[in-house]
């Protein structure tokens, strides 16, 4: 018995001390996210989660343990403050705390007693018990509805920022053009006008 | 670690299959019986119809072997013809005045529990009982407000009325008397010796209140006499009485498969005695293709459920091996055996000790008959003495954990069975093999077919839950695995995706679990459905990720390259920045969204939950 709470006990301790880290994208390795979290503390271990019911498209997530539960906590708010971008810009992760039911291979609760029952189905409770499966069902629809909206708004966003992205570039492109070949300071003392000196 | 234990099997004393076969078939025969289970609010419980006096229809008494008279009381008052007795002995189980009882009904899966209170053989040569009932707790829920109700306590009948008593031939065809029960009085009436601490862990069941049958009052206030025998009678013994062995007993029913199957068996092995010995009368075989049992729970690694089980003994007999070892047969595709699975646990002292648990499958063919694949709950109880694992499994009611007796016990409930999950392993198991990783056995059980989902399961469980969980309820060795949980799962709702043995047994599970009901503790029905895994993406990148087309790849120096591919903070002067700031803008807004989705569906479940008439509470 003592066995098991302590290693109940230990796996407590170990959510506490792992980071979820969200939006991650799919080319990043568990050495870049090593390298990535480890200026901020010493990285135990990263685990990647493999996503079996969400569509294609969702990123990927991990959970990263880290050896003290502060360094967790630290790079948390980090992330949160300021945009942090792993393997690829601008969509920055996300990082929360982690709980446990994000382990899969967490060990048992001690001392929980689990009951389960047939219902017969003259049982009262069978038809609200039928009812609730068809909603649970009804629900697993729905998430799976809002994640499919939520891949096409993300997807959408991304369209957008590259339609801008380009459209910024092509202007910066075209000043620096300018500039370079010097059309600008002949076009300035043409029209008489100052041009900021611009260190080169 | 793991040892092996054989048990030994003793033959019970009858011998006679045939001829009890026949007196069995009794049970076979259309019941007359109508069960009102689950109408039983409003009025008394079955109890009230049984009582009717329907008419007996006994087998043939006079030439059974299995029946003999103890000790005389005394004659008749009345009737000189009538004989009173003290005692009396069938299928080698000795029933005295006073003792508690089993009386099944063939067509109810709980015994009912009733005190001998008379025991006469008429002037016809008929052998009679009295027996006044004990309700069960969910005999009476109508009537319990809010009283709370240990998990094996019973209430005692009392008053007048119908429901109090029967009086009943000791071989009846519609009941009959399967077992001694061991019910002690926890009351504190000062006419009650009060039980010492053994004997309530001996105790089947423990009782300190009385149901009154008329008034349907409970109170815990005894009357002076009830059923017009004195009161001290229903009291705990004054000594300590040495109850005779009896090796499990009434096992009877073993059902032809066509028979509308009777709950059967109950018996009770365990004896009381005041004595050091407690010797079980659990003597069972177990094949040798039992013996792997010891390992498979403890490379589980988290079997250690130092329970404390008590264990009915179930006992049916079986009908082709009237001698020698009985093999306890498993559930197998006939589904009429019963099975019982083989427990090692580990304790404190790192001594694996064998639990048995005696599930009673009863499976029944038919699928008329209610009781259909109900497993019936069994009481175990841990061993307490590490040292004898060869031995004979030892009955102790010692608990291991140190906790009261009384909140380890579940009792059956006759509505339905609660059947409590407990490291499960099903024999022919083995551990031994090493797995393939799960994400490609995820992907070939997929192809098979055998890849299930389960969902509205508690999020808290482990993988090893959830397999013990579906081998308990559907009997089947699956590995299992929960889904992890990310951003956006609905923390009430667990998952996990089990892979079974054939696609047979998955598609076998996936409508049982369809048409009728699964509920776990807290009110959850489980859901299945076939589970399909969309593939991993190929890398393509994260929308999101942009770059900028036009730049040749070469123009970007060293430190850019390495910029992309690591991680950086954006400095706030940059399109970067601002544009990883619409992200986050968004990040939040889906999180928004899912919060809103899981409360409105978490609403909906509780509705629905707070109609549900009886939950099970944990």
């Amino acid at each position: 018995m003592e066995a098991l709470m302590e290693e109940y006990a230990a796996f407590e301790d170990k959510v506490k001390r792992t980071i979820y880290i969200d939006n991650l994208s799919p080319l990043a390795k568990e050495s870049v996210l090593r390298a990535a979290l480890d200026q901020f503390g010493n990285v135990i271990q990263v685990k990647f989660i493999r996503s079996y019911l969400e569509m294609k498209g969702t990123a990927c997530t991990a959970l990263v343990e880290m050896q003290s539960a502060k360094e967790a906590k630290t790079i948390i708010s980090v992330i949160c403050n300021s945009p942090f971008m792993i393997s690829g810009m601008p969509r920055p992760v996300r990082a929360c705390s982690a709980v446990a039911e994000m382990f899969d291979d967490r060990p048992r609760k001690p001392g929980r007693k689990i009951v389960c029952r047939w219902l017969k189905t003259s049982d009262p409770d069978f038809e609200v018990a039928m009812k609730m499966k068809l909603i649970i069902r009804k629900h697993a629809k729905e998430a799976n509805f809002l994640l499919k909206r939520q891949l096409e708004e993300e997807e959408e966003l991304a369209k957008e920022q590259s339609e801008s992205l380009n459209a910024i570039y092509s202007k910066y492109e075209l000043i620096e053009d300018v500039t370079k070949s010097g059309t600008a300071i002949r076009l300035a003392k043409r029209y008489k006008m100052r041009i900021a000196d611009v260190d080169r | 670690m793991c040892v092996c234990v054989s048990l030994h099997f003793v033959p019970f004393h009858f011998s006679l299959f045939d001829a009890n076969l026949t007196r069995r078939a009794y049970f076979a025969a259309g019941c007359i019986l109508q069960c009102t289970q689950f109408k039983a609010f409003e009025k008394l419980t079955p109890h009230c119809d049984k009582y009717q006096m329907l008419p007996f229809r006994e087998a043939e008494e006079d030439s059974s072997p299995n029946f003999s008279w103890g000790v005389k009381k005394g004659k008749g008052a009345l009737n000189k013809g009538v004989q009173f007795y003290k005692s009396f002995t069938y299928e080698g189980v000795d029933i005295s005045l006073y003792d508690c009882v089993y009386m099944c009904r063939p067509d109810e899966d709980e015994p009912d529990i009733g005190k001998v209170v008379k025991i006469w053989e008429t002037a016809q040569k008929k052998r009679m009982v009295k027996v006044v009932w004990f309700f069960r707790p969910t005999e009476v829920i109508h009537w319990l407000g809010n009283i709370k109700l240990l998990d094996n306590e019973l209430l005692l009948a009392s008053g007048e009325g119908i429901g109090l008593s029967n009086c009943n031939p000791v071989i009846l065809l519609q009941e009959a008397i399967t077992g001694k029960c061991n019910v002690v009085c926890i009351s504190t009436d000062t006419r009650n010796p009060q039980p010492k601490d053994e004997d309530l862990d001996t105790a089947d069941f423990v009782f300190c209140r009385t149901f009154d049958v008329r008034t349907r009052e409970i109170s815990e206030e005894f009357p002076n006499s009830i059923a017009q025998i004195e009161v001290e009678h229903y009291f705990n013994k004054e000594t300590d009485q040495k109850q005779p062995l009896h090796h499990g007993g009434k096992g009877s029913l073993e059902k032809p498969q066509s028979s509308s199957s009777f709950g059967g068996t109950t018996t009770k092995t365990v004896v009381k005695d005041g004595q050091s010995g407690r010797s079980t009368q659990l003597k069972k075989a177990t094949s040798s293709s039992r013996e792997r049992h010891g390992n498979i729970s403890v490379t589980n690694g988290t079997v250690a459920r130092t329970e404390v089980k008590y264990s009915c003994c179930i006992s049916p007999t079986s009908l082709s091996d009237s001698h020698a070892l009985k093999k306890r047969k498993l559930l197998d595709s006939s589904g009429t055996a019963p099975f019982e699975q083989h427990k090692v646990m580990q304790s404190k002292s790192q001594v694996t000790k064998v639990v048995e648990k005696g599930g009673q499958g009863n499976i029944s063919v038919t699928d008329k008959t209610v009781a259909g694949t109900e497993v019936k709950h069994s009481y175990c109880t841990s061993p307490t003495s590490l040292s004898n694992i060869h031995a004979l499994k030892k009955r102790n009611l010692q608990d291991s954990l140190g906790t009261a007796p009384f909140e380890q016990r579940k009792v059956m409930k006759s509505t339905s069975q609660v059947i409590e999950i407990t490291a499960w392993v099903k024999e022919g198991a083995s551990t031994w093999f090493k797995e393939q990783p799960w994400n490609e056995r995820l992907h070939v059980a997929q192809e098979r077919g055998t890849l299930v989902l389960l969902e509205n399961l508690d999020p808290s469980y482990t993988s090893a839950e959830v397999e013990d969980i579906v081998g308990r309820a559907l009997e089947q060795k699956v590995s299992a695995k929960m889904v992890q949980h990310n951003t956006f799962s609905n923390s009430l709702n667990g998952k996990a995706f089990v892979i079974f043995k054939s696609s047979e047994h998955a598609e076998t599970a996936i409508s049982k679990l369809k048409k009728r009901c699964l509920m776990l503790g807290d009110g959850r029905p489980v859901v299945a459905r076939r589970g399909t895994i969309e593939e991993p993406v190929k890398c393509s990148g994260l929308p999101g990720h942009l770059s900028i087309g036009r730049i040749k790849f070469q123009k970007l120096g060293e430190e850019m390259r390495k910029a992309v591919s690591t991680s950086h903070h954006s400095q706030s002067n940059t399109i970067e920045h601002e544009m990883a700031v619409e992200w986050r803008a968004l990040q939040e807004k889906s999180s928004l969204w899912w919060k809103a989705l899981h409360e409105k569906q978490a609403a909906e479940i509780e509705l629905l939950r707070g109609k549900l008439k009886s939950p099970i509470w944990n």
